[in-house]
Protein backbone atom coordinates (compact mmCIF):
# COMPACT_ATOMS: atom_id res chain seq x y z
CA UNK A 1 0.00 0.00 0.00
CA UNK A 2 1.14 3.42 -0.90
CA UNK A 3 2.52 5.30 1.97
CA UNK A 4 0.55 8.16 1.56
CA UNK A 5 -2.45 5.91 2.32
CA UNK A 6 -1.58 5.78 5.72
CA UNK A 7 -0.72 10.12 6.16
CA UNK A 8 -2.27 12.60 6.77
CA UNK A 9 -3.90 14.51 4.10
CA UNK A 10 -5.67 17.93 3.97
CA UNK A 11 -8.00 18.67 1.34
CA UNK A 12 -9.18 22.90 0.77
CA UNK A 13 -11.86 24.38 -1.65
CA UNK A 14 -11.81 28.53 -2.00
CA UNK A 15 -15.45 29.86 -1.18
CA UNK A 16 -17.12 32.70 -1.15
CA UNK A 17 -16.47 33.85 2.38
CA UNK A 18 -13.14 31.37 2.96
CA UNK A 19 -12.89 27.94 2.61
CA UNK A 20 -14.05 24.36 3.24
CA UNK A 21 -11.62 21.76 4.16
CA UNK A 22 -11.10 18.08 5.29
CA UNK A 23 -8.42 16.09 7.16
CA UNK A 24 -7.76 12.61 6.05
CA UNK A 25 -5.71 10.25 8.28
CA UNK A 26 -5.10 6.90 5.52
CA UNK A 27 -9.39 6.65 5.12
CA UNK A 28 -10.60 8.00 8.45
CA UNK A 29 -12.42 11.25 8.47
CA UNK A 30 -10.28 13.36 11.08
CA UNK A 31 -11.86 16.69 10.58
CA UNK A 32 -14.00 19.18 8.20
CA UNK A 33 -15.65 22.45 8.27
CA UNK A 34 -15.42 25.33 6.95
CA UNK A 35 -13.43 28.61 7.85
CA UNK A 36 -14.54 32.29 7.72
CA UNK A 37 -12.88 35.54 6.62
CA UNK A 38 -13.55 39.04 6.20
CA UNK A 39 -11.16 41.55 5.00
CA UNK A 40 -8.20 40.55 2.68
CA UNK A 41 -9.77 36.97 2.22
CA UNK A 42 -6.69 35.65 0.42
CA UNK A 43 -4.61 36.59 3.30
CA UNK A 44 -6.72 35.49 5.85
CA UNK A 45 -7.67 32.50 4.43
CA UNK A 46 -3.74 31.87 3.87
CA UNK A 47 -2.93 32.22 7.47
CA UNK A 48 -6.42 30.36 8.76
CA UNK A 49 -4.63 27.26 6.36
CA UNK A 50 -1.25 27.85 7.88
CA UNK A 51 -2.74 27.64 11.29
CA UNK A 52 -4.66 24.20 10.06
CA UNK A 53 -0.87 22.79 8.56
CA UNK A 54 0.69 23.54 11.63
CA UNK A 55 -2.07 21.64 13.89
CA UNK A 56 -2.14 18.54 11.85
CA UNK A 57 0.93 18.32 10.09
CA UNK A 58 -0.26 17.05 6.72
CA UNK A 59 2.02 15.14 4.41
CA UNK A 60 0.23 16.19 1.35
CA UNK A 61 -2.24 19.06 0.98
CA UNK A 62 -4.73 18.39 -2.17
CA UNK A 63 -5.92 21.61 -3.99
CA UNK A 64 -8.30 22.24 -7.03
CA UNK A 65 -6.32 21.99 -10.31
CA UNK A 66 -7.09 25.15 -11.66
CA UNK A 67 -5.14 25.65 -14.64
CA UNK A 68 -7.07 22.64 -16.25
CA UNK A 69 -9.51 24.52 -19.10
CA UNK A 70 -12.82 23.08 -17.84
CA UNK A 71 -12.05 25.06 -14.60
CA UNK A 72 -14.54 28.43 -13.90
CA UNK A 73 -12.94 30.06 -10.73
CA UNK A 74 -12.81 33.18 -10.92
CA UNK A 75 -9.21 35.29 -10.53
CA UNK A 76 -9.44 35.62 -6.75
CA UNK A 77 -9.89 31.68 -6.14
CA UNK A 78 -7.04 30.85 -8.21
CA UNK A 79 -4.89 33.74 -6.86
CA UNK A 80 -6.05 31.86 -3.44
CA UNK A 81 -4.97 28.40 -4.72
CA UNK A 82 -1.99 29.71 -5.91
CA UNK A 83 -0.94 31.24 -2.69
CA UNK A 84 -2.40 28.07 -0.86
CA UNK A 85 0.22 25.90 -2.57
CA UNK A 86 3.29 28.07 -1.88
CA UNK A 87 2.70 28.35 1.42
CA UNK A 88 2.47 24.20 1.69
CA UNK A 89 5.77 24.18 0.21
CA UNK A 90 7.72 26.28 2.12
CA UNK A 91 5.95 24.31 5.33
CA UNK A 92 6.99 21.23 3.33
CA UNK A 93 4.21 19.94 2.41
CA UNK A 94 3.65 17.95 -0.74
CA UNK A 95 0.99 20.05 -3.44
CA UNK A 96 -1.44 17.61 -5.33
CA UNK A 97 -3.80 19.54 -7.55
CA UNK A 98 -6.34 17.37 -9.26
CA UNK A 99 -9.66 18.89 -11.22
CA UNK A 100 -12.77 18.78 -9.98
CA UNK A 101 -14.42 16.87 -12.98
CA UNK A 102 -11.52 13.74 -12.12
CA UNK A 103 -12.75 14.18 -8.65
CA UNK A 104 -16.59 13.63 -9.39
CA UNK A 105 -15.39 10.59 -11.84
CA UNK A 106 -13.41 9.08 -9.04
CA UNK A 107 -15.94 9.26 -7.05
CA UNK A 108 -19.01 8.33 -8.60
CA UNK A 109 -17.77 6.40 -11.88
CA UNK A 110 -20.28 8.95 -13.82
CA UNK A 111 -19.04 11.13 -16.63
CA UNK A 112 -22.34 13.04 -16.01
CA UNK A 113 -22.01 13.88 -12.25
CA UNK A 114 -22.63 16.97 -10.54
CA UNK A 115 -21.30 18.23 -7.57
CA UNK A 116 -24.52 17.02 -5.77
CA UNK A 117 -23.96 13.44 -6.80
CA UNK A 118 -20.58 13.87 -5.48
CA UNK A 119 -21.49 14.70 -1.90
CA UNK A 120 -24.20 12.46 -1.38
CA UNK A 121 -21.90 9.50 -2.29
CA UNK A 122 -19.17 10.80 0.10
CA UNK A 123 -22.02 11.75 2.96
CA UNK A 124 -23.33 7.59 2.52
CA UNK A 125 -19.44 6.70 2.82
CA UNK A 126 -18.89 9.01 5.92
CA UNK A 127 -22.11 9.36 7.75
CA UNK A 128 -20.60 12.49 9.96
CA UNK A 129 -20.29 14.57 6.65
CA UNK A 130 -24.53 13.43 6.28
CA UNK A 131 -25.29 16.00 8.98
CA UNK A 132 -23.42 18.95 6.91
CA UNK A 133 -24.74 18.04 3.89
CA UNK A 134 -27.20 20.50 2.72
CA UNK A 135 -30.53 20.40 0.63
CA UNK A 136 -29.83 20.49 -3.69
CA UNK A 137 -29.85 24.11 -4.57
CA UNK A 138 -32.51 25.44 -6.19
CA UNK A 139 -31.55 28.17 -9.14
CA UNK A 140 -32.60 30.73 -7.12
CA UNK A 141 -30.90 29.97 -3.78
CA UNK A 142 -27.50 30.80 -3.17
CA UNK A 143 -24.99 28.44 -2.80
CA UNK A 144 -24.68 26.89 0.68
CA UNK A 145 -21.36 27.58 2.48
CA UNK A 146 -21.15 23.59 3.52
CA UNK A 147 -20.77 22.12 -0.35
CA UNK A 148 -17.20 23.44 0.12
CA UNK A 149 -17.07 20.69 2.92
CA UNK A 150 -18.19 18.36 0.04
CA UNK A 151 -15.61 19.50 -2.25
CA UNK A 152 -13.04 19.53 -0.49
CA UNK A 153 -13.72 16.00 0.98
CA UNK A 154 -14.23 14.95 -2.92
CA UNK A 155 -10.44 16.18 -3.54
CA UNK A 156 -9.32 14.28 -0.56
CA UNK A 157 -11.24 11.00 -1.54
CA UNK A 158 -10.00 11.27 -5.43
CA UNK A 159 -6.59 11.46 -4.10
CA UNK A 160 -6.70 8.47 -2.14
CA UNK A 161 -8.72 6.81 -4.97
CA UNK A 162 -5.55 7.84 -6.90
CA UNK A 163 -2.94 6.92 -5.03
CA UNK A 164 -4.52 3.25 -4.35
CA UNK A 165 -4.92 2.95 -7.94
CA UNK A 166 -1.25 3.56 -8.65
CA UNK A 167 -0.20 1.35 -5.98
CA UNK A 168 -2.03 -1.78 -7.59
CA UNK A 169 -4.92 -1.67 -5.78
CA UNK A 170 -8.66 -2.36 -7.39
CA UNK A 171 -9.51 1.71 -8.40
CA UNK A 172 -12.63 2.75 -6.33
CA UNK A 173 -10.99 1.07 -3.26
CA UNK A 174 -13.37 0.90 0.27
CA UNK A 175 -13.29 4.77 0.24
CA UNK A 176 -16.54 5.77 -1.96
CA UNK A 177 -17.85 1.97 -2.82
CA UNK A 178 -18.80 1.50 0.95
CA UNK A 179 -21.70 3.98 0.50
CA UNK A 180 -24.60 2.38 1.72
CA UNK A 181 -28.19 3.42 1.68
CA UNK A 182 -28.53 7.29 1.04
CA UNK A 183 -27.51 10.08 2.73
CA UNK A 184 -31.30 10.84 3.46
CA UNK A 185 -31.57 7.36 5.18
CA UNK A 186 -28.22 8.32 7.35
CA UNK A 187 -29.63 11.76 8.28
CA UNK A 188 -32.97 9.85 9.19
CA UNK A 189 -31.11 7.28 10.77
CA UNK A 190 -28.89 10.10 13.21
CA UNK A 191 -32.54 11.80 14.21
CA UNK B 1 4.13 9.13 10.66
CA UNK B 2 3.48 10.61 14.57
CA UNK B 3 -0.26 10.48 16.19
CA UNK B 4 -1.84 13.97 17.01
CA UNK B 5 -1.59 14.88 20.41
CA UNK B 6 -4.73 13.58 20.91
CA UNK B 7 -7.81 12.97 18.86
CA UNK B 8 -10.50 14.52 21.14
CA UNK B 9 -12.41 16.45 18.61
CA UNK B 10 -12.30 13.74 16.20
CA UNK B 11 -14.48 11.37 18.07
CA UNK B 12 -16.78 14.33 19.27
CA UNK B 13 -17.77 15.30 15.58
CA UNK B 14 -18.00 11.58 14.44
CA UNK B 15 -20.09 11.29 17.40
CA UNK B 16 -22.67 14.30 16.39
CA UNK B 17 -22.25 15.75 19.50
CA UNK B 18 -21.34 19.29 20.19
CA UNK B 19 -19.16 20.61 23.12
CA UNK B 20 -21.73 21.73 25.39
CA UNK B 21 -23.50 17.85 24.81
CA UNK B 22 -20.10 16.36 25.60
CA UNK B 23 -19.35 18.47 28.50
CA UNK B 24 -22.66 17.47 29.95
CA UNK B 25 -21.16 14.18 29.62
CA UNK B 26 -18.08 14.81 31.33
CA UNK B 27 -19.51 16.21 34.30
CA UNK B 28 -18.34 19.92 33.33
CA UNK B 29 -20.63 22.95 33.19
CA UNK B 30 -19.99 24.42 29.74
CA UNK B 31 -18.33 23.66 26.50
CA UNK B 32 -15.41 25.87 27.41
CA UNK B 33 -13.39 22.97 28.83
CA UNK B 34 -14.17 21.08 26.18
CA UNK B 35 -12.86 23.63 23.55
CA UNK B 36 -9.73 24.03 25.68
CA UNK B 37 -8.75 20.24 25.72
CA UNK B 38 -9.45 20.63 22.24
CA UNK B 39 -7.06 22.92 21.51
CA UNK B 40 -4.97 21.79 23.82
CA UNK B 41 -4.64 24.56 25.73
CA UNK B 42 -5.23 22.28 28.87
CA UNK B 43 -4.55 18.71 29.48
CA UNK B 44 -7.61 16.74 30.71
CA UNK B 45 -7.11 15.55 33.97
CA UNK B 46 -7.59 11.44 34.63
CA UNK B 47 -10.96 11.45 35.87
CA UNK B 48 -11.93 13.45 32.84
CA UNK B 49 -9.54 11.45 30.12
CA UNK B 50 -11.35 8.16 31.61
CA UNK B 51 -14.65 9.90 31.10
CA UNK B 52 -13.67 10.33 27.67
CA UNK B 53 -13.05 7.11 27.40
CA UNK B 54 -16.11 6.04 28.59
CA UNK B 55 -17.86 8.32 26.54
CA UNK B 56 -16.90 7.09 23.07
CA UNK B 57 -15.55 3.69 24.03
CA UNK B 58 -12.44 4.17 22.85
CA UNK B 59 -8.99 3.94 24.92
CA UNK B 60 -7.31 6.46 26.74
CA UNK B 61 -4.34 5.82 24.77
CA UNK B 62 -5.96 6.34 21.65
CA UNK B 63 -7.72 9.35 22.22
CA UNK B 64 -4.47 10.85 23.52
CA UNK B 65 -2.35 9.07 20.87
CA UNK B 66 0.24 11.61 20.61
CA UNK B 67 0.90 12.07 24.33
CA UNK B 68 1.08 8.23 24.86
CA UNK B 69 3.35 7.99 22.73
CA UNK B 70 5.81 10.23 23.70
CA UNK B 71 5.04 9.04 27.31
CA UNK B 72 5.94 5.58 25.89
CA UNK B 73 9.25 6.46 24.23
CA UNK B 74 10.28 7.83 27.26
CA UNK B 75 9.23 5.00 29.36
CA UNK B 76 11.28 2.83 26.83
CA UNK B 77 14.58 5.10 27.47
CA UNK B 78 13.80 4.25 31.02
CA UNK B 79 13.21 0.87 30.99
CA UNK B 80 16.52 0.28 29.14
CA UNK B 81 18.32 1.78 31.56
CA UNK B 82 16.92 -0.27 34.44
CA UNK B 83 17.11 -3.36 32.53
CA UNK B 84 20.99 -2.94 32.27
CA UNK B 85 21.50 -1.79 36.03
CA UNK B 86 18.89 -4.87 37.24
CA UNK B 87 20.36 -7.63 35.13
CA UNK B 88 23.39 -7.89 37.08
CA UNK B 89 21.55 -8.56 40.22
CA UNK B 90 21.19 -11.42 41.42
CA UNK B 91 17.97 -11.37 43.48
CA UNK B 92 15.11 -13.10 42.44
CA UNK B 93 12.33 -9.76 41.68
CA UNK B 94 14.63 -8.67 39.85
CA UNK B 95 14.81 -11.03 36.80
CA UNK B 96 10.53 -10.83 37.19
CA UNK B 97 11.49 -7.16 36.55
CA UNK B 98 14.08 -7.68 33.40
CA UNK B 99 11.31 -9.51 32.25
CA UNK B 100 8.56 -6.96 32.70
CA UNK B 101 11.03 -4.48 31.25
CA UNK B 102 11.87 -6.76 28.44
CA UNK B 103 8.75 -6.51 27.22
CA UNK B 104 8.14 -2.74 27.93
CA UNK B 105 11.20 -2.80 25.32
CA UNK B 106 10.07 -5.08 23.18
CA UNK B 107 6.22 -3.63 22.89
CA UNK B 108 4.42 -5.86 24.65
CA UNK B 109 4.03 -4.32 27.86
CA UNK B 110 -0.07 -3.86 26.82
CA UNK B 111 -0.70 -7.08 25.92
CA UNK B 112 0.26 -8.87 29.05
CA UNK B 113 -2.99 -9.67 31.36
CA UNK B 114 -3.61 -9.13 34.93
CA UNK B 115 -3.41 -11.55 36.94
Amino acid sequence: MSNDLKRRIIAVDPSIRGFGFCVFEGEELLDWGVKHVRAEKNGACVKKLGELLEWYRPRVLVLEDSKVRACRRGARPRLLLQAMGRLARRSRVRVTRISVRTARRRITHDERANKYDMADRLAAAYPALAWSLPRRRKCWMSEDERMSIFEAAGLAVAFLIGSKTSAGHPSGGSVASSATGTPRDAKAAAA
Amino acid sequence: MSSLPHYLRTYRRRAGLSQDDLAYLLGSESGTKVSRYERSARKPTLETALAYEAVFGVPVRQLLAGLYERIERRTRRRAGRLAGRLAESPERRSRAAVALLRRILTGAAGQQQHA
